[in-house]
């Protein structure tokens, strides 16, 4: 199973290029960042962790550019989204982002998508919350038609344009993996139907293994081969024995979360992880 | 003068972050890369060079993606737009570019903006060709109170938002460099209104050099020291005495043209440039 980091890659934590290159040094497989674009400061749709929103939150910085500068700074790490609220960004603009990181960094991004849930975060961008999700299966749709077409086009409710040209194209043939996160039926229904990877959050295993059989049916009934789905399990918390069930059930990857600090506390907790690389 | 360069860097040309150091390491100042979000394959509205719209228009990086690149293999090569599209781009989303890009270049970033000719292209990202300048203002000065207040806030006709948080800030205080593109005289009034600096195109030295002047008294007009105020000049001629002109009329940089070519070709290029640098 593939072992990854994830952070919140902030203005007060250890710099992403460094800690980037400690992670490839140790032979973890992927670096992923999470991105808020703002927090509005009503707080008025509340923290789903349930405590006060934890300063990270906005103190993000721009995903693409961040793996970007992780990317140039290593040769092999893997650097992803878990996850990119692209439900908050502009679709054509989005399209390049991803197609020039992809290109620049030799195929190592993975592209993790999510719905999001601060109402008043995506309504600054013109995001209605109720019909998110339809307007995130559209530009899924539209994305990987810019990246696979000379002239792509696209027609629909939410993301409607005529044909364009839109060069570099992704690095990886055809596209980056798109990951979805989130823990409901209709997220993995969502995954069959139109995604390459699962994102789930891992803080307990158990409703992380009842989803994946949930997953696994959905595939079947769907005529989706499962192997062609790859579950990352994001936000590992319970040790060495999580990642072992997780491993044992199939599941392709696990994420373990790094705090937002600084170096001298986050590089002992990398040695700590390192452990499970390669186990 | 600072002398810098700009390409179009696209998937066909030698790559930014192998390009980026050969720039700064013979002694060039700065590295500027314009932006295209896409392009509209009707080619409804008419490219303002004349003839064909070149290949590379459609083949463009992301500006910010492109310039991180460039940033991981230099250290000291100033790094702009020349120009970013803001009209296309969300004000929110481009703030926290723009300061992420600043802070992991160690405060390197000028932000090069402009109004755009492709009517096209801006629609597709719901801008109105009428309005662009009305709302490039907007987006200017709401980027601005993102960049320099704790609790942002902006409330214009085409940008609004009540408060919000967005770190990180730049590095550069009070924010990266503002340079707007264009030559005509709304340009330099805009210049003086909200910008740092003028970038104007060099293909009419003439233009630049009476706009120069131009600058000067809007500036003083309107009570600013046109000191505050620097001009670069974007596609400078490679010419000591056309360069020496801009000089002479108080332009604080040329940026000189590399074709979106591959390193066999922009290495001797650049070699030759190198020589303006004496």
């Amino acid at each position: 199973m593939d072992i990854g980091l994830s952070i919140f890659a902030t203005d007060y934590a250890i710099r992403i290029d460094e800690l980037a290159r400690e992670a490839e040094a140790r032979g973890f497989e992927s670096l992923w960042v999470p991105e808020h674009t703002h927090i509005p400061t009503s707080r008025a749709t509340p923290f789903p962790g349930g405590t006060d929103l934890p300063k990270q939150y906005w103190h993000t910085h721009d995903p693409f550019v961040s793996l970007m500068a992780a990317a140039a700074a290593t040769e092999r790490l893997k650097v992803g989204t878990g996850i990119c609220l692209l439900i908050e960004r502009d679709t054509i603009t989005l399209a390049k982002e991803v197609a020039s990181l992809d290109f620049l960094s030799n195929g190592r991004f993975l592209f993790g998508i999510g719905g999001g849930w601060n109402r008043e975060e995506m309504e600054n961008h013109g995001t209605d919350h109720p019909s998110r999700f339809r307007r995130l299966e559209e530009q899924v749709a539209a994305l990987k038609t810019i990246w696979t077409e000379e002239e792509p086009e696209y027609h629909g409710e939410h993301v409607d344009f005529d044909p364009i040209w839109s060069w570099p194209k992704p690095a990886q043939d055809p596209h980056p993996p798109v990951f979805l996160g989130g823990g409901t039926r209709y997220t993995r229904q969502r995954v069959v139907d139109f995604c390459e990877g699962w994102l789930p959050i891992g803080f307990a295993a158990e409703p992380v293994l009842k989803g994946l059989a949930d997953l696994e049916a959905r595939a079947a009934e769907a005529g989706r081969d499962r192997s062609t789905i790859n579950v990352s399990v994001f936000g590992v918390r319970g040790g060495p024995e999580d990642v072992k069930r997780f491993a044992d059930a199939g599941i392709d990857r696990s994420i373990l979360s790094l705090p937002s600090a600084s170096r001298d506390e986050v590089l002992p907790l990398l040695d700590t992880y390192a452990a499970l690389v390669g186990a | 003068m600072k002398l810098g360069v700009f390409l179009f860097a696209t998937d066909y040309a030698m790559p930014l972050d192998e390009l980026a150091p050969e720039i700064e390491s013979r002694g060039f100042e700065s590295l500027f890369v314009p932006e295209h979000t896409h392009i509209p394959a009707s080619r409804t509205s008419p490219y303002p060079g004349g003839g064909e719209l070149p290949k590379e228009y459609s083949h463009t990086v992301d500006p910010f993606v492109g310039l991180a690149a460039a940033a991981a293999t230099t250290t000291t090569l100033r790094l702009g737009t020349g120009i970013c599209l803001i009209i296309e781009r969300d004000p929110i989303v481009l703030a926290k570019e723009v300061a992420s890009l600043d802070l992991i270049s160690h405060g390197r970033f000028e932000l090069g903006l402009g109004g755009g000719w492709n009517r096209e292209e801006m629609e597709n990202h719901g801008a109105d060709y009428e309005t662009r300048f009305r709302l490039l203002e907007e987006q200017a000065k709401a980027m601005q109170q993102i960049w320099t207040e704790d609790e942002a806030e902006y409330h214009g006709e085409f940008v609004d938002f009540d408060p919000i948080w967005s770190w990180p800030k730049p590095t550069q205080k009070p924010h990266p460099p503002i340079l707007l593109g264009g030559e005509t005289t709304y340009t330099l009034r805009r210049v003086v209104d909200f910008c740092d600096g003028w970038l104007p195109r060099g293909r009419d030295p003439q233009r630049v050099l009476e706009g120069l002047a131009e600058l000067g008294e809007i500036a003083r007009e309107a009570g600013r020291d046109p000191a505050t105020i620097s001009t670069s000049v974007f596609a400078a001629p490679p010419e000591p005495d056309a360069l020496a002109r801009f000089e002479a009329a108080g332009a604080e940089r040329a940026l000189l043209w590399l074709p979106a070519d591959g390193r066999e070709d922009l290495l001797p290029r650049l070699d030759r440039y190198a020589k303006l640098l004496a």
